[in-house]
């Protein structure tokens, strides 16, 4: 492995020749643009490189990690520095005009005014359109930074891409991630390679793997299921528990989230408030209609993103499978499993279903990842898949 | 109308009127206007909505009349009365008048429940107005109105009546009393169907239904009912979905106890055995692929067709070939 990345580069793992350009462009002004889009499967850590990149704008020591721009621009709190987050599922056109509106103002202490929007793919048409007048026109000191997962015209316009310098990242390799989570989250190192391995490149995940039992256990549950399905009852109870799981994390991710911010806005309308002098609070059903409808967003992606992750497990199974069958079930001609740690379960796989039903089934799970994107409700989009998965007799 | 125990006679100084179907609500009010006019051409009547009445207003037309004579008097609405109202009607009921009838109109439901037990308690009479929730009520419903204005319906024809007008108390009672008069008495189906036809109570689960049972023409009338009626399209697929479904559990279970199925699937009993009317005649095979067809339709009504209508009847068509199918091939059910 080549030299670490030093300062805020730190945490931007496995990707040198991105860092090294970014680098580059900070250093030197004349190779520095005023868009950037970054891309990279999920996990690779395009928003971290977002990031980084951002802090080593604003430090007036191109980022070396210990001043007061690079801590500020990493919490996330620097004054010149604007996140777009989105929390639901989508970027709307009237959050993006609010981040235009600030991004044309001059850079209050930093060097530039930047924009990190993560999740571009995210943005709706009319945000798109929106950014994009920005991006013909830029004001001197503003850069934006955009993440997406590819350049494909889906997730990023060709108009946006066009006006953009592209970044791209790449799957991280196993022994990178599993440094990372030694020296950042002081995890065992025997545990971080096993995450490493079974995370498939995603780091964020390898670190979920690494440090939660749940998330573990659920990996565990999602990997079962293939081998399980041996009949149609078999199929739907698969399909029940993979939708209930979701279902049940959704809920508890987003009721912890609600009931602070309902109690929040209600107590800024004064809602429930007492004395004399104190109007009806009949105004804020509007507000809270709202924020009840970004609330249900929330919940529907955070559910939704359950499901994906489980899915994608599913079909990275089914391609170890499809490996195996194509070199008639020698594992020691295999040099890549996403699943090290299954593939006894794999070659079993292997020998039922074959190279095409392997194949056929990894086709059935993409199926119902673009089902649910599709909006088809969780539970039928996912008994159809598990139907067509179901182990021939 | 189910007539469960005689009526109350309408003079008693304390009545109650409650329950949601609006149209008894209003048919009981106006009986005890009329008892009350028989009794004294002249009577005082007046009608308040409890919604937002001032305690004083109640108690001016509560208060003794200066010129005699029987009075009534109907508060409607009463379960949105405020505090104060209810209090000032409690006290009223504790020492009525003789010589006035109060009428409250309740519409249902947990709100100010507490006003019609003390009322009942103070030996109110009542008149209850249910809701008709089944459809063996609304059947004797019809034949009911149709005696009122001195006509006979026969069972088929009550029941041509109640699929083609619908649910709604007050259009079946208009639609009885316009046929009594055209047709002079005696209904039959014939005399219905000149008037009316059609389906005007289609649901999603109505079209499940046809389509499971493999009833090819029936379904495709049915959802082209539903459309017409303007029932979503989300709705019908859904209920597709749904019943699919079912049906694949009930039939994927060995075995074929209702209570077990109930507890295993966690359905009520009587959906269980709906279901299980419905998965006969499939096989295993034919379920799934119906499975998978109820799936892309399912992203079909959401936007991936282009046109919703058609990938509805398609849809309708291909589960109900399927089970067409599967009906040779019956010994491959695993």
């Amino acid at each position: 492995m080549t030299a670490l990345p030093e300062g805020v580069w730190r945490d931007v793992v496995g990707q040198p020749e991105a860092v090294a350009e970014l680098q580059h462009a900070v250093a030197s002004p004349a190779s520095m643009t005023h868009a950037w889009l970054f891309t990279g499967p999920p996990g690779s850590g395009r928003s971290v490189a977002a990031r980084a990149f951002a802090a080593a704008l604003q430090c007036p020591d191109g980022g070396d990690g210990t001043c007061h721009a690079c801590r500020t621009v990493l919490a996330c709190t620097h004054a010149d520095v604007r996140l777009v987050v989105p929390e639901g599922l989508s970027i709307g056109v009237k959050e993006m005009r609010t981040v235009i509106g600030l991004a044309g103002r001059a850079p209050s202490q930093g060097r530039f005014q930047v924009v990190v929007v993560e999740d571009a793919d995210r943005m709706t048409e009319q945000a798109a359109n929106a950014l994009l007048k920005m991006l013909e026109e830029p004001p001197p000191r503003t850069v934006f930074l955009l993440c997406a997962p590819s350049l494909h015209p889906d997730d990023v316009s060709v108009t946006i891409r066009s006006r953009c310098r592209v970044v791209s990242l790449r799957t991280p390799p196993a022994a990178a991630i599993s440094e990372v989570l030694v020296r950042r989250d002081g995890v065992e190192p025997v545990l971080a390679q096993w995450s490493a391995a079974a995370s498939g490149g995603h780091i964020g995940r390898a670190r979920r793997l690494a440090r939660d039992e749940d998330a573990r256990a659920a990996r565990k549950a999602v990997l079962d299921v293939p081998l399980a399905l041996s009949s149609l009852g078999a199929c739907l109870r698969a399909a029940d528990d993979l939708v209930g799981t979701a279902a049940a994390e959704s809920a508890a991710a987003s009721g912890a989230l609600d009931a602070a911010e309902t109690e929040a806005v209600k107590a800024s309308l004064g809602v429930g408030a007492r004395g004399p002098g104190v109007a009806a609070a009949s105004r804020g059903a509007g507000q809270l209609k709202e924020l009840e409808k970004q609330q249900k967003s929330r919940a529907t992606r955070i559910g939704r993103d359950t499901l994906d992750r489980a899915l994608v497990d599913l079909a990275a199974f089914y391609r170890d499978a499809l490996v195996i069958a194509t070199v008639r079930g020698d594992l020691a001609r295999v040099r890549h499993l996403n699943h090290p740690d299954r593939s006894a379960d794999a070659l079993e796989l292997a020998r039922r279903v074959g190279a095409e039903g392997a194949l056929r089934r990894i086709d059935a799970v993409l199926a119902a990842r673009t089902a649910l994107e599709q909006a088809v409700k969780p539970q039928i989009a996912i008994e159809a898949m598990c139907v067509a998965l179901r182990l021939p007799a | 109308m189910p007539q469960t125990a005689p009526a109350p006679p309408p003079l008693s100084r304390l009545r109650l009127v409650v329950g949601e179907e609006e149209l008894l609500r209003a048919r009981a009010v106006a009986e005890v206007r009329a008892a009350v006019r028989q009794l004294d051409p002249d009577s005082e009547e007046h009608e308040l909505a409890a919604a937002g009445l001032p305690v004083g207003d109640l108690a001016d037309v509560l208060a003794p009349s200066l010129f005699g004579g029987h009075r009534l008097v109907v508060v409607t609405g009463v379960h949105e009365a405020a505090g104060a109202l209810v209090d000032s009607l409690l006290s009223y009921a504790t020492d009525p008048d003789p010589g006035l009838t109060l009428v409250l109109v309740h519409a249902g439901g947990k709100r100010n429940e507490a006003l019609l037990q003390a009322f009942r308690k103070a030996g109110a009479a009542e008149d209850t107005c249910a809701k008709l929730t089944s459809a063996g009520d609304r059947m004797g419903f019809v034949r009911n109105e149709v005696r009122r204005v001195g006509g006979r319906i026969t069972a088929d024809a009550a029941g041509a009546l109640l699929d083609a007008v619908g649910n709604d108390l007050r259009a079946l009672s208009a639609a009885a009393s316009q046929l009594v008069s055209d047709f002079g008495g005696s209904i039959d189906a014939d005399a219905v169907a000149r008037f009316h036809r059609g389906q005007a109570e289609v649901t999603g689960f109505t079209v499940a239904e046809r389509v499971l049972v493999g009833d090819s023409a029936g379904s495709v009338e049915m959802l082209r009912w539903a459309l017409d009626r303007g029932v979503p399209h989300v709705l019908v697929a859904d209920a597709l979905a749904d019943g699919v479904r079912t049906a694949a559990r009930v039939a994927s279970v060995g075995t074929s106890n209702v209570g077990d199925l109930a507890r295993q699937l966690k359905m009520p009993p009587w959906k269980v055995k709906k279901a299980q009317a419905q998965a006969r005649g499939w096989s295993i095979p034919a379920l799934q692929q119906a499975v998978g067809v109820v799936a892309e339709l399912n992203a079909d009504v959401k936007g991936v067709a282009a046109s919703a209508d058609y990938a509805l009847e398609r849809a309708v068509r291909r589960i109900v070939e399927l089970r067409a199918t599967s009906g040779a091939g019956r010994g491959g059910r695993r």
